[in-house]
C-alpha cells in the first residue's frame, strides 16, 4: 500500500490500500521466494483480469512462495510517488518491486507496453534486463502478447508463452533454489536464465541474437531454436481461485468468475485467441458447479460470470446453466454469459439466465456482407443474425449493440455500406416486434479497426492505411440510418500503433522507452493516448508509423515472432490465408471434423456437444422448439 | 415489520480510505458470506437491505459507526456478532450488536449528533487559548461549498462542545450532523486555526468519529 501522505491526496485511494477480503499475506521471513504479480494498468482493470487471479492462487498455493500484487498507479499517485522519491510496492506488504525475487507482468494489450516500463521504473527495477545486477529481480512476462514479445524483449528476463499456471509455479520453484538476494552473483543470474530456458514454453530473450524484421536465433546451445507454447491438457486438474480477492472499490468486472472452457474451435481468421488457446479444453460440469458454490461462499458476490471465448459452445451448457441456477438462485446470485454467439440458441440461453432484467445484448457479425464474413470465416449468416435479433426482441430485449470491424482483408466500400443494410433490417425487426414499446428501441453500432495479430491467419497482411480506415469509418457513419446513434469508431492512429507493437521487432524497445520517459505510461486510456508522442518516438527510432503498420510479410519470410510456436502449423495458417482470399469457409473442427491445424496430438474433444449440435439444428430450422 | 441487527462497528486503519458506497458493498458481501438470513429488497434489482447512519468522509476513521442489517427472522445478537466478525475484512470490526424490531423509516432517523477527535500537530501550545476564543464567539462563519457555489454558513449553533486535551494533542468536539444542520470537524479546526497568530501551523494529523448518537441519549447500541 501507499503511505498516508500520498493516500490523503489522490483520487480513489481505496485502490492502493490492499487488505481486501481473501488477500493472501505471508510472513516474508518464512518464504524463499517473493513474487510480485503485476498488471501494467490501474487496479480497476487489473483486478478484473481472471488470469491474474488464477496465477495469484496458483503461486500462493506453493509452499515457500509469497505472491503479492502490484498495479500501475493512476497519474496523480504516480506523480506523488516520484515527487517524494518513493518506490512502488506490492499491495500486501508494500515491498518495492526491486526487492522481490521475481516480477511477473501480464501482457494483455499492446498499448499497456509503456505502462510496463513505467511500472518497472516506479518500482525501482532497471528497465533493461542487461542493466540488472545480481540482487535485482528477474522480470517475467506472460499473457497473449508474450507470444510476439520482441518489442519488449530487452526489458524482460524471460517470457512464458501460453498457459501460465504451471509454468509460473515451476519458475518460482527454480527461484527458491537461488541463494538470498544479497548473496547472488552474476553467475547465479546467468545460470538461472539458462535453467529457465529449459522449461517448456519459456523464452529467454538474452540467449538469442535478434534479427531485425526476422526471427531471433539462439546464441546459447541451451536455448531451443523454437519455443513451443505451454499447453495445459487438463483444465480440471489445474489450480483455480475458489477464494479470489474481493476488491473494495468497484472494478470493471466486479463479480465471481468460473472458467468453463479455454480455447475456441470456430476458426475466425482475424482472431489471435482462437489460435493461441487451441485446442478447446473444457472443465467438467461437476467441477464447475463445485467451484461456483465455493467461490460464492468465499466472496459473497451477487453475480457469477461464465468465462470462455464462447459460452454457448460449452458441450453441456444447458445442463450447466440449469445446475448453477438451481444451486445459486436461492443465494440470490445472478448468472452472466458475457460472450454469446449471434444465433437464436444463444438468445434462448441468455433468456434462461436473465428472466427479469433485460438490459442490453451485443452481437458481433464483424462484417456487412456474406462474402466478407466468409473470407474471415465468421460462421454467421444473415439468417443467423436475423433469427438472433428476432429472438432477442421477442424475448423482451430492446437495446442491441452490433459490433463490426473495418479494414478487414479484401474489404471494399460495398462491404462497409452493407453494414448499414444489416443495421436497417435490425431496426425494422425491432419496430415490428416491439410494437407499442418501439420507443424504447436502441440499436448501437461499434466498429473497430482491424489489427493483424501475430499467429492469427491474417498475421502477415498489412493493416489498411490511415486514410482508408478514416474514409471507411466516415462511409459507415454516413450510410447508417438516422435512427441509429452515431457509430463508435476506434482511432486509426491508435490501431496503427497497436499493429506496429503487435508485430514489431526489438527496434520498438527504444520507442517504448521514449514514450515511457515522458511519464505517460497509461497510453491504454483514451484520454491519455498521445499520438504526437508516438510519432515522435517512432521517428527518433527511424521508423514511420504508416509504413510499419501497412507492412506485409511475404509468405516464407521469417517474422519477428517466427521463433515462437503456438503448435498450429504454418501450412495450416497458409492454407487458411488462401481460403480467405478465395472466400471459402472452413468448418468448426468440433463439427466438421479435424482440419489438421497441427495440434491433433494434443486435442481431446468431448463427445457430447449439446450446445454446438443444437445450435446447428436451430440454424437449419429456426422456429423449432427445444 | 422485519427485525434488524443494529451493528456498531469500527472502521479503522487503511480502511478509512474506503468510501461510503464501497463500504456498503463490502458490508453487503460480508453479510452474504455469513449465511445469516438477510432480508432483500423487492423489484428488478434485488439487494440486501442495509442502512448506515451517516456517511463517513473518506480518510476519517470511525470508532462506533452504525449499520442496520435487516433480517427475515430474529437471530441472537451474539450469533450476528460472531458470524459477522468472521467475515468482515480487517479494519472493519464489530463493536457490539443489538437485534431490534424494525419500524417505519430509517432506524437512525434520530441520529443527529456526532463526536469527533482531531489529532493536531504544530503550534499546539496556543490551542487552549484559541479554543476558548472559539467557544466565546456568537457566530462562527465558514465558507462552505455547495452545488450552487460557495456560501457563508454560521456553524456556531451546531457546535455544542469543544475541548482541548493537551496531553494527547487531541481536540474533541460534539457537532450536529444531518439535515437539521451540521458543523464539519474540518470547519471547526479551521475556526481554531483562525484564532492563532498569523503564520502558526496547526496541521490536522488524524481525524476519528468517536460516536454517533441522538440529541439527548447516550450512543445507540450502548448498554
Amino acid at each position: 500500500m501507499l503511505p498516508d501522505e500520498v493516500l490523503a491526496q489522490v483520487e480513489r485511494p481505496a485502490r492502493y490500500i490492499g487488505g481486501e477480503w481473501n488477500q493472501v499475506r505471508r510472513d516474508p521471513g518464512s518464504v524463499a521466494v517473493r513474487f510480485a504479480l503485476c498488471y501494467p494498468d490501474v487496479y480497476e482493470v487489473g483486478m478484473s483480469h481472471l488470469g491474474s487471479q488464477i496465477l495469484y492462487a496458483a503461486l500462493n498455493g506453493e509452499p515457500g512462495v509469497a505472491c503479492e500484487r502490484a498495479f500501475h498507479p493512476w497519474v496523480d499517485a504516480a506523480a506523488a510517488l516520484r515527487a517524494r522519491g518513493l518506490l512502488l510496492g506490492t499491495l500486501e506488504s508494500g515491498t518495492p518491486l526491486c526487492e522481490c525475487d521475481l516480477v511477473g507482468i501480464t501482457l494483455q494489450y499492446e498499448l499497456t507496453y509503456p505502462g510496463v516500463l513505467s511500472l518497472l521504473s516506479l518500482g525501482g527495477v532497471p528497465l533493461r534486463a542487461a542493466e540488472r545486477r545480481p540482487e535485482h529481480p528477474f522480470v517475467i512476462g506472460g499473457g497473449p502478447c508474450a507470444a510476439a514479445p520482441e518489442p519488449l524483449a530487452p526489458f524482460f528476463d524471460a517470457f512464458v508463452i501460453g498457459d501460465g499456471e504451471e509454468a509460473a509455479v515451476e519458475i518460482a520453484r527454480l527461484a527458491s533454489a537461488l541463494p538470498p538476494r544479497g548473496r547472488r552473483t552474476g553467475d547465479h543470474r546467468q545460470g538461472f536464465l539458462r535453467d529457465l530456458a529449459q522449461l517448456p514454453g519459456v523464452y529467454v530473450p538474452s540467449l538469442y541474437e535478434p534479427v531485425l524484421g526476422g526471427r531471433a536465433v539462439p546464441r546459447d546451445a541451451s536455448a531451443p531454436a523454437t519455443v513451443m507454447r505451454r499447453l495445459l491438457d487438463d483444465l480440471d486438474a489445474a489450480p483455480y481461485p475458489v477464494a479470489p480477492v474481493v476488491p473494495f472499490c468497484e472494478v470493471v468486472h466486479d463479480r465471481a468468475q468460473i472458467e468453463i472452457s479455454r480455447g475456441c474451435s470456430r476458426g475466425c481468421r482475424f482472431c489471435q485467441a482462437g489460435v493461441l488457446y487451441r485446442p478447446v479444453r473444457e472443465r467438467r460440469l461437476e467441477t464447475l458447479v463445485d467451484q461456483a458454490e465455493r467461490i460464492i461462499a468465499a466472496t459473497g458476490y451477487e453475480q457469477l460470470s461464465l468465462a470462455s471465448l464462447h459460452c454457448a459452445d460449452y458441450s453441456r451448457i444447458i445442463e450447466l446453466v440449469d445446475a448453477l441456477q438451481a444451486r445459486l438462485e436461492p443465494r440470490r446470485v445472478a448468472i452472466a454469459l458475457p460472450s454469446l454467439r449471434t444465433d437464436a440458441f444463444s438468445i434462448e440461453l441468455a433468456e434462461r439466465v436473465q428472466r427479469v432484467k433485460k438490459s442490453g445484448l451485443t452481437f458481433a457479425p464483424e462484417a456487412g456482407t456474406q462474402r466478407l464474413r466468409d473470407a474471415i470465416n465468421k460462421g454467421v449468416s444473415e439468417a443467423d443474425l436475423e433469427a438472433a435479433v428476432r429472438a432477442a426482441f421477442s424475448a423482451g430485449w430492446h437495446a442491441l449493440k452490433l459490433y463490426f470491424m473495418i479494414g478487414l482483408p479484401t474489404e471494399t466500400d460495398e462491404d462497409v455500406k452493407a453494414i448499414a443494410g444489416l443495421v436497417r433490417s435490425v431496426v425494422a425487426a425491432g419496430r415490428e416486434l416491439l410494437g407499442p414499446r418501439q420507443g424504447r428501441l436502441r440499436v448501437a453500432v461499434a466498429a473497430s479497426n482491424f489489427v493483424p495479430k501475430p499467429h492469427s491467419v491474417f498475421e502477415r497482411v498489412g493493416q489498411a492505411d490511415e486514410a482508408t480506415l478514416r474514409a471507411r469509418g466516415e462511409l459507415l457513419r454516413r450510410s447508417l440510418p438516422r435512427r441509429v446513434v452515431a457509430p463508435s469508431l476506434s482511432d486509426p492512429v491508435q490501431s496503427a500503433i497497436e499493429c506496429v507493437l503487435a508485430r514489431g521487432d526489438r527496434r520498438l524497445a527504444g520507442v517504448l522507452e521514449h514514450v515511457a520517459r515522458e511519464q505517460r505510461g497509461l497510453q491504454s486510456w483514451g484520454e491519455r493516448f498521445d499520438p504526437a508522442l508516438w510519432r515522435e518516438a517512432l521517428a527518433a527510432a527511424g521508423l514511420d508509423l504508416g509504413r510499419e503498420a501497412t507492412r506485409e510479410y511475404a509468405r516464407g519470410d521469417p517474422t519477428p515472432w517466427s521463433h515462437i510456436s503456438t503448435g498450429v502449423s504454418d501450412a495450416f495458417l497458409e492454407a487458411e490465408a488462401d481460403r480467405a482470399q478465395a472466400g471459402v469457409t472452413t468448418p468448426d473442427c468440433r463439427l466438421g471434423g479435424c482440419q489438421d491445424c497441427g495440434l491433433a496430438d494434443r486435442c481431446r474433444q468431448p463427445e457430447a456437444q449439446q450446445g454446438l449440435s443444437r445450435a446447428v439444428g436451430r440454424a437449419a430450422c429456426p422456429s423449432a422448439g427445444w | 415489520m422485519k427485525p434488524y441487527a443494529e451493528v456498531v462497528f469500527a472502521k479503522e486503519g487503511p480502511l478509512r480510505y474506503v468510501g461510503h458506497l464501497d463500504l456498503a458493498r463490502a458490508f453487503t458481501r460480508a453479510v452474504r458470506r455469513t449465511g445469516l438470513p438477510g432480508a432483500y429488497t423487492e423489484g428488478f434489482n434485488q439487494h440486501l437491505r442495509l442502512t448506515f447512519a451517516h456517511a463517513l468522509p473518506v480518510g476519517v476513521s470511525g470508532a462506533r459507526e452504525l449499520c442496520a442489517v435487516y433480517l427475515t427472522e430474529r437471530v441472537s445478537p451474539g450469533e450476528v456478532a460472531r458470524r459477522l466478525s468472521a467475515t468482515l475484512p480487517a479494519g472493519l470490526r464489530v463493536v457490539e450488536v443489538a437485534v431490534r424490531q424494525g419500524g417505519k423509516g430509517s432506524p437512525f432517523a434520530e441520529v443527529c449528533v456526532a463526536e469527533y477527535a482531531a489529532r493536531l500537530g504544530g503550534a499546539t501550545e496556543r490551542v487552549a487559548e484559541a479554543v476558548a476564543c472559539v467557544l466565546g464567539s456568537d457566530r462562527l462563519i465558514v465558507q462552505r461549498e455547495t452545488k450552487r457555489g460557495t456560501r457563508p454558513v454560521d456553524i456556531r449553533p451546531h457546535l455544542s462542545r469543544l475541548a482541548w486535551d493537551e496531553s494527547e494533542g487531541m481536540l474533541r468536539m460534539t457537532v450536529g450532523i444531518g439535515e437539521q444542520g451540521a458543523a464539519k470537524p474540518t470547519e471547526v479546526v479551521e475556526c481554531v486555526r483562525r484564532e492563532l497568530p498569523a503564520g502558526a501551523d496547526l496541521p490536522l494529523l488524524a481525524l476519528e468519529r468517536t460516536c454517533l448518537r441522538t440529541a439527548e441519549s447516550s450512543p445507540p447500541g450502548a448498554k
